[in-house]
């Protein structure tokens, strides 16, 4: 233990990480540290993180935060540049700050081995450097929305915080790859962005815009698609993808589809893979709809694996987290500190064979270690 | 054996160097593969996977500096790359273009007894490897982690599967398509009042699988530096696809039952796209107290800061209804050039939406390399993302994919392994 730090298990295990963050994006990236085994101080101004007051609440505390902040542990400071910051970020290997909110230069003075990971909305560089933005923002700036719904309409919002996970995920990536490279007292600053992650994310539309040899493919026509509802079968949706099927004529037949080998959309039928990939996937949907609706999913699931097709059901959550599989791998894990925070959690998602992760601990109280911490600054 | 494409590749690699010398001219993280300044150089990768969660995340590794190796059958037909998933550009999947850059191309035949001790040799120079092979696959092939760490105990072996290796699904096909039905993402997307529908542009969870599996490798390798061990894991795209739901999962397990709502966000209130006069859309967001008093300022409408309904979040958006018809009224009366105007000036944020043709040209973008314009050995010039990382002292770079096993004979040079040596 160095000074307020602690020791734990992982590969990150004696890394020490001083969190500057509120919302999703810093929050998410020092959380995912925590998972690897650092010891995140997240340091918290005025009334905390403002996920703290996020809907729905959880004991009073925002649900979202709970999973975003778990395993850290929280001092509440006046400002950014309260003495505590400085004295902690002394004695930290990493600082993640939010762009504009923390003055990192004045911090890398005071330890200049630091590797500071910066989240911005924009990117640093550009006209936008200083603009705010929003998970909504940059998913509609990036165009990530025409992904989804139909062309003209209200947009629609990729269902999770796409934009901010995913600036999460880079991000910790690079202030891994930052450690990896550490030379003693050269620490560096890597920069991350919601509307930058959002972009690399799309890289393959990017190189399918390029030069085609033919404007087909779903990565291509995806904007003009219609909505993709998966298939209707009696009892739920289904998504299915028939790239394997050698015989779909068979396949027909079994399904009790008949009426299929008469339509005149056949000819398209018999070649379209369906589901996101199939070509002609809109103009056939309602051939399968009418067919499958015959059949529970259970029932189409099994005819269309006998023939060499894929076939998947549209789980929700309350039916991934009690899918058998889901509940065999532990994917959400009870917790079992005490505390008014406590809620089951993901479970990690790395498995590490030589220097497995520790056990998922609560997200902390406001301030919540705050005595602990300053004691041991001293 | 014989490396892969070579003798009919001479004019192609001609082209190449051409494109090369061009790119010198270019920013300093574009073009050629040249000595690596990302914080990973000097880390070599041997990439066996294929289609896109495993070359994403070496795509990656190789864009932070490491020497990528991309293992392909040596007789593998370019139309066959990527499972030739269309669009094409000259006949090649742009799946294999654009999950391969920054890598270099090795043939070899894994079923061939001359090409695995080639291999064999080539694991025990590497740092890491990269497979998302079935459950038994590779241990059959005689790759196994149990194998390559006997020869490599510094190795890293990193292996990406759908679901696990074990439990009831550790079998089935792990993709995209198959996550986004299963992993429930499509309950919270989707128009107003509307059925909840899947993610048209389908590399999404692939893409995010293939993040996760990239800091995997890199955790491993900062592990190394202090135990001197390498070791195997293991990440899941179906791990990758619920964290990566983490504030709507954690909304579900606190009792929500989400339903499509257009561009509404579940959490906060208000933050939505609105349409203007003009028939723009505008998305504006206030995820805090500041950037509420913010857009009630913007609007210049003060009375909704007093109005019992809006005094915190958890209010607003238990009336988000309310609140957003009230707002819907507004946007409605000025045009989006008067809103963007006014949203800036208060420092709410606040976006709309741009298309690929504004993008690629578009100041913000090119200010920060988000997207660049590669050449490439045998495909021309393609447009893909910029490295997501600016790092102040370690720049990460982007290269064009290779002709698949390209490089096979520079590699054997480089570690000395001829088959004659073997023989």
């Amino acid at each position: 233990m160095v000074g307020p730090y602690e020791h734990l298990s992982g590969p990150l295990s004696g890394l020490r990480v001083l969190e500057m963050a509120e919302g999703v994006a810093g929050p998410m990236t020092g959380r995912l540290l925590a998972d690897a085994g650092a010891d995140v101080i997240k340091v918290e101004r005025g009334s905390g993180d403002y996920t703290r007051r996020w809907s729905p609440q959880w004991h009073g505390t925002g649900a979202a935060y709970i999973w975003l902040n778990r395993s850290k542990r929280s001092i509440r400071v006046e400002s950014f540049a309260a003495p505590e910051c400085h004295a902690l970020a002394s004695l930290s290997d990493v600082l993640i700050a939010d762009h504009g909110e923390v003055d990192v230069g004045a911090i890398q003075d005071i330890n200049a081995s630091l590797v500071v990971g910066v989240v911005s909305g924009w990117g640093v560089e550009g006209p936008w450097s200083e603009r705010r933005a929003s998970e909504l923002a940059t998913q509609l700036a990036s165009e990530a929305t025409s992904s989804l719904g139909r062309v003209g309409d209200e947009p629609v919002r990729i269902g999770t915080d796409h934009a901010s996970m995913s600036a999460a995920f880079y991000l910790m990536q690079g202030v891994i790859a930052a450690l990896i490279s550490l030379e003693p007292g050269r620490g560096q600053r890597v920069d991350v962005s919601l509307f930058g992650s959002l972009l690399h994310l799309r890289s393959t539309l990017w190189v399918a815009l390029s030069n085609p040899d033919d404007w087909s493919g779903f990565h291509l026509d995806s904007y003009l698609r219609r909505p993709m509802y998966g298939y209707t079968c009696s009892d739920g949706r289904l998504h299915i993808s028939l790239g394997r099927v050698d015989d779909m004529e068979a396949l027909v037949k079994d399904l009790r589809m008949d009426f299929v080998l008469e339509d005149e959309r056949w000819p398209l039928f018999r070649s379209d893979v369906a589901g996101v990939m199939g070509r002609h996937a809109d103009s056939l949907h309602e051939l399968w709809d009418r067919g499958l609706s015959r059949w529970t999913i259970a029932e189409a699931v099994g005819i269309i694996e006998l023939h060499g097709g894929w076939a998947f059901p549209f789980l929700d959550f309350e039916a991934l987290l009690a899918d058998p599989h889901a509940r065999d791998v532990g994917l959400l894990q009870p917790l079992a500190a005490p505390s008014l925070t406590e809620m089951p959690q993901l479970r990690t998602m790395w498995r590490f064979s030589d220097t497995p992760v520790g056990s998922i601990r609560p997200a902390p109280q406001l301030d919540e270690h705050g005595d602990d911490i300053r004691a041991a600054l001293g | 054996m014989k490396p892969t494409s070579s003798d009919s590749c001479d004019g192609i690699e001609h082209v190449a160097n051409a494109f090369e010398a061009d790119a010198e001219s270019h920013a300093p993280t574009s073009g050629a593969a040249g000595t690596p300044t990302g914080p990973l150089a000097g880390i070599r990768v041997l990439d066996l996977s294929l289609f896109m969660v495993g070359p994403w995340a070496a795509m990656l590794l190789g864009s932070l500096g490491a020497d990528v190796l991309h293992v392909e059958q040596p007789d593998i037909s370019w139309d066959q790359l990527a499972a030739n998933v269309p669009p094409t550009i000259n006949g090649t999947s742009i799946g294999y273009l654009s999950w391969n850059m920054n890598k270099r191309g090795v043939g070899i035949d894994l079923k061939d007894e001359a090409d695995l001790s080639f291999f064999y040799a080539l694991v025990g120079t590497c740092d890491v490897l990269i497979t998302n092979m079935r459950t038994g696959v590779a241990e059959r092939l005689g790759f196994g982690y149990d194998r390559l760490h006997d020869l490599n105990p510094r190795l890293i072996y990193c292996q990406a599967t759908g679901y696990g290796t074990s439990g009831p699904r550790a079998r089935q096909r792990g993709s995209d398509d198959a996550l986004q039905a299963l992993s429930g993402c499509w309950t919270t997307q989707g128009a107003r009042d509307g059925l909840g529908e899947m993610y048209r542009f389908a590399t999404q969870i692939d893409g995010t699988s293939g993040n996760v599996m990239a800091q995997a490798v890199l955790l491993a390798l900062f592990a190394r530096k202090r135990t001197g061990r390498g070791q195997l894991v293991e990440v899941t795209m179906l791990d990758a696809a619920a964290t990566l739901q983490t504030p709507r999962l954690a909304e579900h397990v606190a009792g929500v039952r989400h339903a499509p709502q257009g561009s509404s966000a579940y959490c906060a209130a208000p933050d939505r796209a609105f349409e203007c006069s003009d028939a723009y859309w505008i998305g504006v967001s206030a995820v805090n107290e500041s950037d509420w008093e913010q857009l009630c300022n913007a609007l210049t409408r003060p009375d909704l800061l007093t109005d019992s309904r809006f005094t915190n979040n958890v209010q607003r958006v238990k009336h988000r209804n309310v609140l957003e018809n009230i707002l819907e009224a507004e946007f409605r009366l000025r045009p989006s050039a008067y809103w963007e105007h006014q949203l800036s000036c208060n420092r709410v944020p606040w976006g709309s939406p741009l298309r690929w043709g504004v993008l690629k040209y578009h100041q913000q973008v090119t200010a920060n390399n988000y997207v660049m314009n590669v050449p490439t050995a045998a495909w021309g010039r393609v447009w893909t993302g910029g490295p997501p990382w600016h790092f102040s002292s370690t720049p990460a770079r982007v290269f064009g994919p290779p002709i698949p096993g390209i490089d096979t004979w520079s590699i054997q040079e480089e570690i000395q392994w001829s088959d004659r040596m073997n023989t």
